[in-house]
């Protein structure tokens, strides 16, 4: 029936508010201007279901990849950020009658030059969502009429697409509509939960991450989104994947709440055997916090999207690994099989921690993995890149299977989720890291002062002791006292590296019943 | 030593056998009648001392949260200039009864110096009505010599660094310091908050009165989180309040701020300064309480400092511009409740030797009672950059007058 209807008939229902449509505008976003005629064209190509998606991948990795070419011109080349952030797009709604789940198609224009395709599923039916700049508003503080109406007549045959989307729901407030997930930029997405605002990134593929050769960028190049059942938020958003080393589908259902959860599978198809492959890969920024505060000229007391890499391992060890912006490139890998989880996680919650009014990193989600499939033996890596500014991201954490992935027919599968939300699901009444300090002694500068405060939702078992290490061997000189806030313990201790460059720092607490606390790792590097 | 009561004074000798030393001490040696080095006063019981009078001119209290923090001393001879400072000592003192109900103990002192003597009574109060202990100090001076810098009622504390400078601090503690701000109360009624800073090189400011209500050196800041330091507490140390009880007249608060780079040696001085130059033969008569407080006594009708932050200038993601710094200066108090962004209170700031780059910006920090006020700023020459704001609403001021020295490097 859907196919039957032409496409003047289709928007003449849209505007006159009769069901059934399968999708219109959102009246108050919608630009005086816009001509919705031909925005939705019944697809010609494929369904965008995870069958015919895979067989997409595979197909197409037999190929030499086709890239679609960066491409701004026009109205949208040479935009600057505040420029680019003045184009506000219209919404659409994804469920018949009902708007209170709207898709933003995103403009393309200053980081944003790789198109790419949109499409709608609705019941039987997809829908190929054209270019169409008349989608757009331009904000007259930067854009003039004459610049605006010329942008008008740009379509898509010049080459320019959408650069991605973003899904909004009420999310916090049952009266407003927010923004809780975009896709946007090579592989790249992010999400939030109720209460929080965007910080890390997650992405489809890592490849090469950190390889002196440089970084493979793999591109999501088409997306499918598929209306959620009446009254659910749940959408399924399905992607091709390509890159010169591999394609691969994806399918994500996303459920927006107070924790937004992503459950996720993907189907690789290598064009070569990759040795260096992250999968499930998580993007985050750590410029400085107490652990190293010194020599950073800044009103703020700490600045970084996450403090430290979680992960539960496959014999259910807790680790907490805190984060740095070392000196030069470090990359650390945590061998495992069949990890429960790993994430990077934002623990501090308070305003204070931070002092930053504007950026609100108290408010930035934790991002924790969850494999739904045994994924065997590999690692989870991490690479901290060294910045001198909170503007790029220099955190990166993904899990890195033992075996390099190769071409295959039946292609290879993980399948995980995603939990975007204040604190790490993991919530195993132990002991937890809040905080890692250090600084120079007063007393020796050639030695390191190490402070790591742990607290817990319980009260702590009685005879307690340290176990830190430093390389493997024991620290002796660890210190135990309670702070006063009367919960939480402090371990301390001074180390002198000496002529080592590099000193992997343990801390587990013990109690008479084996670890009391997750266990602290941390690289110190000299400077 | 000697203790009296009303009618006698008594000797207290010099003797090894009254302390307890380690059987390796040189000081088992010291012959009777040696001398003391100072005293201080236990609690009943022999709980912990609360005040102690040990070197030079030197006395401290414990405060109202049991630490000992800063110290008073009772003359400051010519501080902060290019020459030796003088030290004169308490050479002896007298312990006896207190004048007073209020009064837990008298303490007459003979104060001697090169260039001054003096008589001096203090009445000490533990636990007093301001929540903290106090002390009446009585100070007859003698002069011998022209002095150029007399210091009043002087305080000594330290300062490394706070939330301002932690740019400078190598140490994994965020904030070092036993004061953070000198507070002002003018003659005119008008309450000021200095913050304390680490100079560069020894520096002087002076803050120009007619009969100061009070004046002291302030640890405003009482958390824990701030300080991290689980072995000295900097977060319950006390603050002094100098209370003026006859009139001081024309003169100036001078506060004198020496580099350092640790945290054992106080850097920090604030003392009245009387505008009559000082000379041979003079006789002054001074008289004031110092109130061991947890902070400066609460002003009733405007907000106060909170904290003070300062780091390179700009706008997240755009180039860094040179030579400006950003000043974050947070205020609190009731006279900020109920005021939001559209109330229109505005920052008013005031500017010497150096540029103001707009916009300036005061807001409500959401989710906390705290007001902000933001703004970037420019040196002009080797500094420093002299400023001077409040926040303003119907041309009333809602807060305290933050004044400050500032280079853009703190570094």
């Amino acid at each position: 029936m859907k196919a039957a209807i032409s496409r003047r008939s289709f928007v003449q229902l849209v505007l006159s508010g009769l069901a059934p449509v399968p999708f219109g505008l959102r009246a108050a976003a919608q630009p005086s201007d816009f001509d919705p005629d031909t925005l939705l064209v019944p697809t010609e190509g494929i369904s965008g279901r995870w069958e015919p998606l895979v067989d997409l991948a595979r197909q197409i990795s037999t190929e030499e990849a086709q890239l679609p070419e960066p491409q701004l011109s026009g109205i949208f080349e040479g935009l600057d950020y505040d420029a680019y952030r003045a184009i506000r797009p219209a919404g659409l709604p994804l469920q018949r009658d009902d708007d209170s789940i709207l898709m933003d198609p995103l403009p393309p224009g200053s980081v944003f030059s790789h198109p790419v395709s949109l499409s709608l599923i609705h019941g039987e039916q997809t829908f190929d969502l054209r270019f169409d700049p008349s989608i757009f508003e331009f904000g007259a503080d930067y854009f003039t009429p004459e610049s605006v109406a010329q942008a008008k007549d740009q379509d898509g045959d010049e080459g320019l697409g959408y650069s991605g989307f973003r899904l909004r729901a009420a999310l916090n407030r049952p009266d407003k509509l927010d923004e809780f997930i975009v896709f946007q930029g090579a592989s790249y997405f992010r999400a939030v939960a109720r209460g929080l605002i965007y910080g890390l990134s997650a992405r489809g593929l890592a490849i090469d991450t950190a390889a002196q050769e440089g970084e493979e960028f793999p591109l999501f190049t088409k997306f499918w989104i598929e209306a959620p059942e009446p009254k659910s938020h749940a959408v399924i958003v399905r992607a091709l994947l390509d890159s010169r080393s591999c394609a691969g589908a994806f399918e994500f259902e996303i459920s927006p709440g107070e924790t937004t959860v992503m459950k996720t599978r993907c189907r690789l198809f290598p064009r070569r055997e990759i040795d260096e492959i992250g999968i499930a890969p998580l993007t985050s920024m750590f410029f400085f916090g107490p652990s190293k505060r010194a020599g950073i000229d800044d009103y703020r007391d700490a600045v970084h999207d996450s403090s430290g890499l979680q992960i539960v391992t496959g014999t259910g060890r807790r680790i907490w690994r805190s984060l740095g912006n070392p000196p030069t490139l470090q990359v650390s890998a945590f061998t495992d099989e069949n990890p429960q989880g790993f994430g990077l996680s934002q623990r501090q919650s308070s305003f204070d921690f931070y002092q930053d009014a504007e950026a609100r990193y108290e408010k930035r989600p934790s991002c924790w993995i969850e494999p739904l499939d045994p994924w065997g033996r590999g690692s989870v890596v991490l690479i901290e890149i060294p910045v001198r500014t909170e503007f790029h991201d220099n955190i990166v954490a993904f899990w890195r299977p033992e075996a390099p992935l190769g071409p295959s027919d039946e292609g290879h599968e993980f399948q995980y989720r995603l939990h975007w939300s204040a604190v790490s699901p993991d919530t195993m009444q132990l002991g937890r890291v809040y905080a890692h300090r250090s600084g120079a002694s007063i007393n020796d500068p050639d030695q390191r002062v190490v402070v790591v405060d742990f607290r817990n939702d319980e009260a702590w078992p009685d005879g307690l002791q340290v176990d830190a290490r430093a390389n493997g061997s024991p620290v002796d000189t660890a210190t135990l006292v309670h702070l006063p806030d009367g919960e939480g313990l402090r371990v301390a201790f001074n180390y002198e590296p000496g002529d080592t460059d590099t000193t992997e720092l343990e801390i587990t607490l013990m109690g008479p019943d084996g670890p009391a606390s997750e266990t602290w790792l941390y690289r110190l590097i000299r400077p | 030593m000697c203790a009296t009561d009303d009618n006698h004074v008594r000797d207290v000798p010099f003797a090894t056998d009254i302390f307890d030393i380690p059987a390796d001490s040189p000081a088992r040696d010291l012959p009777d009648g040696f001398g003391f080095a100072g005293f201080r006063v236990m609690r009943p019981d022999l709980e912990p001392d609360w005040v102690s009078f040990l070197g030079a001119s030197y006395f401290r209290t414990d405060g109202p949260e049991g630490q000992y923090g800063l110290s008073a001393r009772g003359i400051a001879v010519n501080t902060g200039l290019d020459r030796p400072e003088e030290f004169p000592r308490f050479k002896a003192f007298w312990l006896g009864p207190p004048e007073s109900d209020e009064e837990d103990l008298s303490v007459w002192a003979e104060l001697d110096g090169p260039s001054v003597t003096g008589a001096y009574r203090f009445g000490l109060i533990r636990d007093g009505e301001s929540g903290g202990h106090v002390t009446h100090v009585a100070a007859h001076l003698f002069l011998r010599e022209d002095v150029e810098r007399i210091g009043i009622a002087p305080l000594t504390s330290m300062y490394w660094y706070s939330e301002r400078d932690r740019v400078t601090g190598l140490d994994w503690r965020p904030e070092i310091h036993d004061s953070d701000g000198l507070a002002l109360e003018t003659g005119a009624g008008e309450r000021i908050w200095r913050p304390l800073r680490n100079p560069g090189g020894v520096a002087t400011s002076s803050f120009v009165d007619e009969n100061p209500c009070g004046f002291g050196l302030i640890q405003r800041d009482r958390t824990f989180e701030n300080y991290q330091d689980d072995g000295v507490f900097y977060d319950r140390r006390p603050a002094a309040w100098v209370r003026p009880r006859n009139s001081w007249g024309r003169g100036a608060v001078q506060l004198v701020e020496l580099p350092t780079n640790d945290e054992t040696f106080d850097n920090i001085v604030a003392y009245w300064v009387p505008d009559e130059p000082v000379r041979r033969g003079d006789e002054l008569f001074f008289e004031y309480d110092i109130e061991w407080r947890a902070r400066d006594p609460e002003a009733t009708d405007v907000a106060t400092v909170v904290a003070t932050r300062q780091g390179q200038g700009g706008i997240p993601g755009q180039p860094i511009p040179p030579d400006t710094a950003k000043m974050v200066v947070d205020f609190a108090g009731p006279a900020l409740a109920g005021l939001d962004r559209e109330s229109g209170v505005e920052a008013v700031l005031e500017v010497k030797n150096g540029d103001i780059v707009q916009p300036v910006s005061a807001y409500r920090v959401v989710g906390t009672d705290l007001w902000r006020m933001v703004f970037d700023f420019r040196q002009h020459d080797a500094g420093p950059v002299n400023l001077r704001g409040y926040l303003r609403n119907d041309g009333r001021a809602l807060t305290e007058t933050w004044l400050t020295d500032a280079r853009t490097d703190l570094q």
